[in-house]
């Protein structure tokens, strides 16, 4: 053998492939700076650059080398990017190379190839199958004090950063009458016939490339290399306006009705987004994502350089990189012998090892150097950091830094098998297949198991004519391009080889290996999905895309039976990993739920107003002037809208506009008091009972004019009233003439409160008569202020104040408080919050959120007066049962410190004075408590047993959370003005 | 006196500042976003076993009633259908003007034959968003099949998971109209998922 | 899932909100047979295999539908208004 020169020996062939040569990258690796070119991979630049060492392994930290090209890369897991923008675990098989990229090695330390912890291999007897079941049956204290921690540091893969994520996802959708997925020659072709039938295709594939297998092998269509053909067919697709072609996007998810899950990953822009999730929604889906290569676990298949021989070859033919210089080719089936033709035209000198004892070198390899060693198998390698030679069963010693094996072709069933399909074995082509189709799906090409290139192109186009015909569109005559296939031998079944099984990898990244899948067999976990969890086969990212199907062989033999009865562990998804961010999309942070703005959001934000959420919804909570806190700014305003008048945003109650003549029926049978002799101009306090007979909600209806109603609901429970509303007409009761709608919306609401808020208004409404006698307490009134701005009038009171309650177009909210300000500048106007609104209410006694929690009835709340005994509502049968009418339940009472002025918290338990605090002493709770600046003292409601009996009696408020315990005294709710004259006056 | 004329804020007021914005190239923006306040919107509930006298009366009017998931076009007023029993009378009149328009064809008293007509002018936002990047830039938010969505067709469906009245007004445009408490938050969501394309607010 | 609103076609199931099985039948108004009404609120057979379900349209329409699903396979089998249910069912 003549010397080679540095080129011929280089691993970046000179020619050839599908990488632009004249676009070189940059990118570092562990620190070094590295060159590749545009059209790499990660793991292609990796080898291009001589570098086969790109990991540690999971449990054991044994040096671990790239062996595939695709998502079944089990070692070479990266760790990209640099600060805040740091991605963990990537296979290098399937990163874009792109300039500047920076990727680091990861579980190791100090360094790749210096790692202390692998030391003798000193790791591995620490964790045999069953590890982690095992362990946890140890003393936890010896657990968590001595053996998590150490796993924790041994163990593990990359480490993600814990800065936020300073890049932009976004989720969409999409829909199509036919999913591809995958752009091999079955997936294109299935697209082109489609689209050219004018279907709405998406063709979606996770290459940066069209052309699947065709990209990485030597074939030809119609004569000629098939990638001229794949070219021509992309060109094709792009010019045609119904077919989308998403390059760089994974499905990775088959979900019900034809659902499928995909994320996009986008090339950065300034402005772009880094990665999208798409929502598919196919009418059919044609499933083209090809098969994966299985190996032949032999002892010591794990030292880098040891690869399967389809990454051989596409690294080779689609990267130009030589992965060796010597290599040996270990096969059980034909396509030991394309790959030794490749890498033998490459320069580089070839074993083959070939376990069919009738093994034949076909014409194909004629005059090329290669040398075969029929019906033997590799039952050893040497090598610290890369293979250095392999041992044959017959002693047969051969020296070579590249070892490709070629077990076989496994279809990739995963998306299949998540519909709820089960994969069948084929036992002549040794593989699952898919099986009976559960969804509008299926499977052509490799990824049917059916390999050749004519079988592909065939399947794609049955694909496309079956999506065709099922829309009922006409069928194109096809014209099928005739493609060259290496004639295909039937390999034999060869799970792996005998030996030390010890050291026989199933899964290099996470360290199983044939001993650990016998010792569980022996353990008694023999179903394929006990026999993953115990050896954790299969768990790794790759997610058994590797060794899978050879473990389960493994267990197969162990129990004496084929692989079809063992059968497959169910795939779910994701496919191939997908990142948080992708799923999150923009629910984050500020954006993690919607926001929903008062139309005097912006109004009261300018007035120094302090926010709080309500629901998805923003309320002022008070008005803090210069030097004031949250506080002191509340009870400010609660005293100022006491003495003189407030105005306080209430728009974010729910108002349902209610019109038809059965209108008064509806309010009757929904809310538990009587309605049908609401007059026109009038309003109502009603009170909702679900059907269980619990307090739904409560609020004001007012009669707006004959067969016209406006109700009003709480902020919280405004949907939940508006789609009960909807159920009782629409499915309970449709013969009634009623219609609804939610006007939340359309109006703004400012309450009005205080002893000036007559005058406030009668400034409003010059022309109106708002006396007591004409304008009374639970009046409604309907005007037009200038320019015809509609107003409804509501003389309600929340606070117990003279007060009422003003709606207009929400266009004029911010407008009509400016204006209500200005005209009662003089008599005392302030804006008020949330805090003061809900400390004037616990003054009057009225209940909220707090005491309508979904638990309490009409009578709890001190209510049972309105729950009408004259007809029929929801909720009155099941309120009448004994546990729900039972007299000693707690009821509302009032709350006020005993002695001196100690606080009462919400959330308090109330029990007897001079027991123990215990539950069973447990005889209520605080709902709502507030410091009263109108009595200058702690004041709550709560619930109390038979508290309606209990005036004047001492109790004790408990909270344990905070540490609080203190004596109330039990008072009436009413401790503002409890005759009502002020609201009345 | 006192002047008592209000003056209207639009719930955009301070979203939706004039400019481009994002990623605008020579060829102008993907998208480009209006306030319709100029249009009033007035809600047509009708009883199901109304709708056909329903109708009869406005077609004598010279309105339309349409099927649903359809818009119909009568002068300056639109009637496109949105929900259940449900359309909205369109037009660039004042609220009460187009109310009052509504209730003639029922003899002034609506309720009487089935009919609630209840103006929403404030409740519903009309945002008009057009441009050549209109579909790309939907899709990221609504899950209808857009391809279905013709001139004069409307969906009642979700934009970023908020209930919204979609009505594609031209090939390239489309009107709408979304809760006016979520009406800035939507248009935020839109104006970001624009950015790649470059959008105007115009 | 994909639910087939009889009036808008077929929505993804985030559009909806489930209610619960369609077919226990309320009592008659006025009735007063607190069995009867404990028996329609909290009863369920929670059967594999087709029921009858109440969801509301309320990303869409707001339309009530009953809807015909697989709680087996999720494969629906039809749909159709809440209204025209209660005519043609338990009236």
């Amino acid at each position: 053998m003549r010397d080679l020169s540095d080129t011929e020996t280089a691993p970046r062939l000179t020619q050839g492939g599908r990488i632009d040569r004249s676009r070189p990258l940059t990118f570092t690796f562990d620190g070094r700076t590295l060159t590749g070119f545009a059209g790499d991979t990660l793991a292609s630049a990796l080898l291009a650059n001589g570098i086969h060492l790109a990991g540690r392994s999971f449990k054991v930290h044994r040096p671990r080398g790239l062996v595939g090209h695709r998502e079944n890369e089990p070692n070479a897991l990266m760790r990209l990017g640099t600060g805040d923008r740091l991605t963990p675990n990537l296979p290098a098989t399937l990163v874009e190379l792109t300039d500047g990229l920076v990727a680091e090695s990861q579980n190791r330390w100090p360094s790749l190839k210096y790692d202390l912890q692998a030391a003798s291999g000193l790791l591995k007897p620490m964790f045999p199958a069953g590890f982690y079941y095992k362990t946890f049956m140890w003393p936890a204290a010896f657990w968590e004090k001595l053996y998590e921690p150490a796993i924790r540091r041994a163990a593990g893969l990359g480490r993600a950063t814990t800065a936020p994520d300073p890049d932009r996802y976004e989720r969409g959708f999409k829909h199509c009458d036919l999913l591809v997925v995958g752009a091999g020659p079955a997936g294109l072709t299935a697209a082109l016939w489609a689209g050219r039938a004018g279907l709405h295709v998406i063709l979606a594939d996770q290459d940066s490339e069209l052309g699947g297998s065709l990209l990485t092998e030597r074939s030809t269509i119609d004569g000629e290399p098939a990638s001229l053909w794949v070219d021509r067919v992309a060109g094709e697709l792009a010019r045609l306006d119904t077919v989308e072609v998403m390059p760089r996007t994974s499905v990775f998810g088959y979900y019900d009705h034809n659902i499928l899950g995909a994320v996009e990953r986008l090339p950065t822009a300034e402005h772009g987004a880094r990665e999208r999730y798409w929502r598919i929604e196919a009418g059919r889906v044609t499933l083209a994502a090809g098969a994966l290569e299985r190996p032949i676990p032999f002892p010591d298949n794990d030292r880098p350089g040891i690869m399967l021989a389809s990454a051989v070859r596409a690294y080779l033919n689609r990267w130009a990189v030589r992965t060796g210089t010597r290599a040996v080719v270990f096969a059980n089936n034909d396509d030991g012998f394309s790959t030794a033709r490749d890498l033998s035209q490459a320069g580089i000198a070839v074993t083959l090892v070939d376990s069919r004892a009738d093994a034949e070198l076909p014409r194909a390899l004629t005059g090329l150097e290669v040398t075969l060693h029929r019906g033997r198998t590799i039952v050893g390698s040497k090598g610290r950091h890369r293979v250095s030679a392999v041992t044959l069963d017959d002693g047969t010693r051969l020296p070579c830094d590249l070892v490709a094996v070629a077990g076989g072709w496994n279809p990739v069933v995963n998306l299949h098998s998540q519909t709820g399909a089960r994969p069948r074995w084929d036992s002549i082509r040794d593989c699952f297949v898919p099986g009976q189709p559960r969804q509008n799906e299926s499977s052509v090409g490799a990824c049917a198991g059916r390999f050749t290139t004519a079988e592909a192109i065939q399947d794609g186009a049955h694909a496309a004519v079956e999506a065709i015909r099922a829309l009922g569109k006409p069928v194109p005559e096809l014209d099928l391009p005739v493609p060259e296939d290496p004639p295909a031998g039937r390999g034999e079944a060869l799970w792996y080889v005998g030996g030390r099984d010890s050291h026989t990898f199933l899964d290099p990244q996470h360290d199983v290996t044939v001993a650990d899948v016998k010792l569980a067999h022996r353990e008694g976990y023999r179903s394929v999905e006990h026999m993953k969890r115990y050896t954790t086969l299969g768990m790794a990212t790759d997610q058994g895309r590797f060794g899978n199907v050879n473990g389960m062989a493994v267990m197969a033999e162990a129990r004496g039976l084929s692989v079809a009865e063992v059968g497959t562990t169910t795939f779910r998804p994701p496919y191939t990993p997908v990142s948080v961010g992708a799923l999150a999309g923009r629910k984050r942070q500020r954006t993690f739920m919607p926001l929903r703005r008062s139309p005097l959001h912006d109004w009261a934000a300018d007035r120094g107003a302090i926010f709080a959420e309500a629901g998805l919804w923003q309320r002022s909570r008070a008005f803090p002037q210069a030097g004031e806190s949250l506080r002191e700014a509340a009870f400010r305003e609660t005293t100022q809208t006491r003495t003189h008048v407030g105005i306080c945003d209430v728009s974010t109650l729910g108002k349902i506009d209610i019109q038809g003549p059965d209108a008064p029926e509806l309010l009757n049978r929904v809310y538990t008091n009587g309605w049908k002799r609401l007059a026109v101009g009038r309003a109502r306090y009603g009170l909702m009972l679900r059907e269980d007979g619990h307090v739904m909600d409560d609020g004001t209806t007012s009669c707006l004019a004959e067969g016209h109603y406006h109700m009003t609901t709480t902020t919280g429970q405004a949907p939940k009233v508006m789609s009960h509303l909807e159920w009782c007409l629409q499915a309970l009761w449709p013969e009634l003439d009623v219609q609804v709608q939610s006007v939340t919306d359309q109006w703004a609401g400012l309450a009005v409160a205080g002893p000036n808020s007559r005058a406030l208004l009668q400034r409003l409404l010059p022309g109106v008569d708002l006396s007591n006698a004409a304008f009374p307490f639970m009046g409604v009134g309907r005007y037009a202020l200038a320019g015809g701005v509609p107003l409804r009038l509501f003389r309600i009171s929340f606070s117990g104040e003279l007060a009422y309650e003003v709606n207009v177009p929400a266009d004029y909210g911010p407008a009509l408080a400016d204006k209500l300000l200005e005209l009662g500048e003089d008599l005392g106007a302030i804006p008020y919050g949330l805090e003061a609104l809900d400390v004037m209410r616990i003054e009057k006694g009225h209940v909220t959120a707090g005491e309508l929690d979904g638990r309490t009835t009409a009578a709890d709340l001190g209510m049972a007066g309105l729950m009408s005994s004259k007809k029929d509502f929801i909720g009155r049968v099941l309120a009448q049962r004994p546990g729900m009418a039972d007299p000693s339940r707690p009821r509302l009472v009032g709350l006020q410190c005993a002695d001196g002025d100690e606080r009462i918290r919400a959330g308090s338990h109330l029990l007897p004075t001079g027991t123990q605090t215990t539950i069973d002493f447990d005889e209520g709770w605080v709902s709502s408590a507030t410091w009263s600046p109108t009595f200058g003292r702690h004041i709550a409601l709560g619930f109390l047993k038979n508290g309606g009996e209990r005036m004047g009696e001492v109790v004790r408020a408990v909270d344990l959370v905070r540490g609080h315990d203190v004596q109330v005294e039990v008072v009436s709710p009413h401790f503002y003005d409890p005759e009502g004259t002020r609201q009345r006056g | 006196m006192a002047d008592l004329t209000l003056a209207p804020v639009s719930p955009l007021a301070r979203a939706l500042t004039p400019g481009d914005v994002g990623a605008v190239g020579p060829g102008g923006p993907g998208v480009v976003f209006r306030d319709r306040r100029d249009l009033s919107l007035v809600t047509i509930q009708v009883r199901p076993d109304k709708q056909a006298a329903a109708r009869q009366a406005l077609e004598g009017a010279g309105f339309a009633l349409p099927p649903v998931g359809q818009a119909a076009r009568s002068g300056e007023v639109s009637v496109i259908w949105s929900a259940l029993d449900r359309w909205i009378a369109i037009a660039p009149w004042a609220p009460g003007e187009l109310h009052r328009t509504l209730a003639d064809p029922f003899g002034g008293d609506p309720r009487a034959r089935g009919v609630a007509l209840v103006d929403q002018s404030s409740g519903l936002f009309a945002l008009q968003v057009g441009g050549p990047k209109l579909d790309a830039l939907l899709a990221k938010g609504t899950p209808v099949d857009l391809h279905a969505l013709e001139t004069d067709r409307t969906a009642a469906t979700g934009i970023d998971h908020q209930p919204v009245t979609l009505w594609r007004i031209a090939p390239q445009t489309v009107l709408l109209l979304v809760g006016r408490a979520f009406a800035q938050d939507t248009l935020e969501f839109l104006q970001e998922m624009a950015l790649e394309y470059g959008y105007r607010n115009g | 899932m994909r639910i087939p609103c009889p009036v808008c076609g077929a929505r993804p199931s985030e559009e909806f909100t489930y209610r619960g099985d369609a077919r226990p039948v309320r009592p008659p108004m006025d009735s007063s047979d607190q069995g009867a009404w404990v028996d329609y609120l909290f009863f369920r057979d929670d059967e594999r295999g087709r029921i009858k379900e109440q969801w509301q349209h309320t990303g869409g329409c707001r339309a009530w539908i009953v809807v015909d699903r697989d709680t087996a396979t999720h494969a629906v089998h039809g749909s159709e208004l809440a209204r025209d249910a209660a005519e043609g069912g338990q009236a």
